[in-house]
């Protein structure tokens, strides 16, 4: 059977489980590619245009590092998933996702396109679309259908919370609860301060993207809470949002119809919610579209329910290392001072921190 | 009722009318200059697109000057442009201001047609024939203007003096301001043609074909745009908007331009297989449709950070290299000048002349 090449890159970060236990039902040998190198990305850079943003420009550097050891390449168009009665559509990029890779990898013979579009068909005809072009038979994509679902109920939403981070930031010790990834501080510093990052998983999961920022942030003695990546199918699925006007929709006067940034906002508010967490950081990619409006939300709305610092970072192909560790560093003091001075009874001057 | 809406080029003064014939007041705000954007993206997200800061701008002077009903046109879907209107409220609302907003979607197709009987005191026969009227006076003005426009982009490159084309223009478009009546209207577009070929013409020089695609904003507001229409006219170019006000409003679309629609969304199928918004699909295919056609060249506007614009431009480089025609893609935002805005498109300019002459030497030979 064929060998199909998964680029790390976007969707694999969320949909990862699910094409990966199709795929092999069907009895293809899944690849997945090999952790962002430095290479991958300044090819995605050349050929790109400036204006995309930096995820997008690492997965055509996948997709071109990984098509020549492939059979073929999996390139998701994700339009609109079905949530709680409404439609939740990808961003133009993920849209258009494989009409950009042939525009710009003209000779890519063996792209793999698999289309989901809750709006035209269901998932699993996207699924038998998938294996058609993989010249399987219906009985046979349909019983890797079963196959996958009754592992789906088995709990591959469990699996996927337990083994996510570890499989795509080896090594890290990290414990999931409630819906959050908890990183743990590393090193001697430990500062009792809390973080909820809010951010795509794969702008913030990929070390070389993100500029290592969770083990930064762990190296200054922080706590990071990183929500479990999610569509909204899994939030109305596990109860953390409601789209028809729960939790965070009767907060929000701009409701998305983004399919992941509902995720964010939902993380947002729950991050809010929780004493415990003292600072909000909001990552996103320079030229990210949906970051725009997303953050803007973030700052008008749901910092509304609990006054707490923010820092917001942009991230791109230019961003130095040194300054983003200077604005941590000077985010984390912020935060370890506030800390401070809230739990310090007032006149008994600041306690220390661990600093 | 004191409504608003953003300005955008000539629709102005298509829609004015329109609300004005249904029962509104309406607020007009003047023609964008670098105060509206200004404040525009004072108020703004650092990363939204231009158009928005542009019309977040105009409808905070609309604000001030008592509008209270602000008309958007919007949507579910990929690109941000669904969320402006919604955007704009809350950042207008945190400003202190109160007003309501109607949104232009289809699912809120209702609640439009109840507001329309409400303003006409719920009695339905005085909407509906107001609601004709307003459609028809909207018509006719659309029409007038799309043939004006029409005629002034053919006429300017090659008129002896460029500048008297643009101001037999904007003669027209102050006489349209002060006539209430289709029968005006119909009157004067009859004289159009004839006060346009009065100019005196300039047969010396060739003129060029260019087709000019792109976001909707970018490619119909001359502000934003640097009026590209007309420096390009006055530099001897033929301009050819694939959006104009018309279009846009869809006049056109109700009568014969759905099957324009069609074929350009025909033509682009081989390059792009789904539309993501930001005028994405009929930029590519009226760029096939161009090179079919025999322009010279396409100019590709779109504001800064567009998320469609910018997905769709490798495939825009594909259809040049394919179909060997030269593209010049251009994005704009606040910072954007308007020297190096110019620069760019007289270089363009001047790489078309010079390949126009050199086919034309390679066909004598």
């Amino acid at each position: 059977m064929p060998t199909v090449g998964i680029c790390r890159g976007l969707h694999a970060y969320i949909d990862f489980d699910e094409w990966a236990c199709f795929l092999e039902a069907l009895g293809c040998d899944v690849h997945l590619s090999a952790p962002t190198s430095r290479s991958d990305l300044e090819l995605g850079v050349r050929m790109a245009p400036a204006e995309l943003c930096l995820p997008v420009k690492a997965f055509l550097g996948q997709v071109v590092a990984l098509s020549p050891n492939v059979d073929f390449v999996m390139l998701p168009r994700v339009v609109c998933r079905i949530a709680g009665g409404r439609p939740f559509f990808g961003c133009p990029k993920s849209l258009a996702l494989p009409d950009l890779v042939r525009a710009l990898i003209p000779d890519i013979r063996n792209g793999l396109e698999l289309l989901i579009d809750e709006r035209r068909c269901g998932l699993r005809e996207s699924f038998m679309m998938l294996a058609r072009s993989l010249s399987c038979s219906r009985t046979k994509a349909l019983q890797a259908w079963s196959r996958c679902s009754q592992a789906r109920a088995e709990g591959v939403d469990r699996a996927r919370q337990q083994d996510y981070p570890q499989r795509f930031l080896k090594g890290a010790d990290v414990c999931c609860e409630d819906g959050f990834v908890r990183f743990l501080p590393r090193g001697g510093l430990i500062r009792r301060v809390t973080v909820g990052v809010v951010a795509h998983p794969y702008l913030v999961l990929d070390r070389l993207l993100s500029l290592d920022l969770i083990e930064s942030l762990r190296q200054l003695g922080i706590t990071v809470l990183l929500p479990v990546p999610a569509t909204p199918t899994d939030l109305v699925s596990t109860g953390a949002a409601d789209p028809c006007g729960g939790l965070f929709l009767s907060r929000t006067r701009v409701w998305p119809d983004w399919l992941y940034e509902t995720a964010l906002l939902a993380a947002a508010e729950r991050f809010v919610r929780n004493p415990a967490v003292g600072g909000l950081l909001l990552v996103s990619s320079f030229a990210c579209g949906t970051a725009a409006v997303v953050n803007e939300i973030i700052r008008r709305d749901i910092t509304a329910l609990r006054s707490l610092p923010v820092l917001t970072i942009l991230l791109d192909e230019h961003t130095s290392p040194a300054g983003l560790a200077t604005r941590l560093e000077s985010f984390s003091d912020i935060l370890a001072r506030g800390y401070d001075r809230v739990s310090t009874p007032a006149g008994l001057g600041s306690r220390s921190s661990g600093c | 009722m004191k409504t608003a809406f953003p300005y955008m080029g000539s629709i102005t003064l298509v829609l004015q009318p329109i609300l004005e014939t249904l029962g509104c007041q309406v607020v007009v705000p003047p023609e964008p200059t670098a105060a509206t954007v200004a404040r525009g993206a004072r108020f703004a997200p650092e990363m939204m697109c231009l158009p928005f800061k542009v019309t977040l701008g105009n409808m905070l002077w609309c604000v001030e000057h008592g509008a209270d009903t602000l008309v958007y046109v919007s949507g579910a879907w990929s690109c941000r442009f669904g969320y402006y209107g919604r955007l704009q409220a809350a950042i207008l609302r945190d400003l202190g201001f109160r007003f309501d907003v109607i949104e232009l979607r289809r699912d809120a197709l209702r609640a439009l047609l109840r507001q329309i009987l409400v303003l006409n005191d719920c009695r339905f026969g005085r909407a509906l024939l107001r609601s004709l009227q307003a459609l028809r006076l909207g018509w006719e003005r659309s029409t007038t203007i799309e043939l004006a426009e029409e005629l002034s982009r053919k006429t300017r490159p090659r008129v002896r003096s460029p500048g008297q084309c643009q101001r037999l223009l904007e003669h027209v478009y102050s006489q349209m301001r002060g006539m209430k009546t289709p029968r005006e209207l119909r009157r004067m577009r009859k004289q159009l043609a004839r006060s346009f070929a009065a100019l005196p013409q300039d047969t010396r020089s060739e003129v060029l074909r260019v087709k000019l695609v792109g976001e909707s904003y970018c490619t119909m507001e001359p502000f934003v745009n640097f009026d590209i229409v007309r420096r390009l006219g006055e530099m001897g170019v033929e301009v050819h908007p694939f959006l104009t006000a018309h279009r846009w409003l869809g006049f056109h679309g109700a009568r014969f331009g759905r099957t324009e629609v069609l074929r350009a969304r025909a033509a682009a199928r081989v390059y792009w297989r789904q539309c993501v918004g930001g005028e994405d699909e009929n930029s590519i295919g009226h760029m096939v449709l161009a090179a079919r056609q025999g322009f010279d060249g396409v100019i590709h506007v779109h504001p800064f950070a567009c998320m469609p614009s910018t997905v769709v431009q490798p495939a825009m480089m594909r259809v040049g290299r394919d179909c060997d025609l030269p593209f010049l893609s251009l994005s704009v935002d606040e910072h954007t000048a308007e020297s190096g805005f110019l620069t760019r498109v007289e270089a363009f300019v001047s790489l078309l002349r010079k390949r126009r002459e050199r086919r034309a030497l390679a066909s004598v030979l």
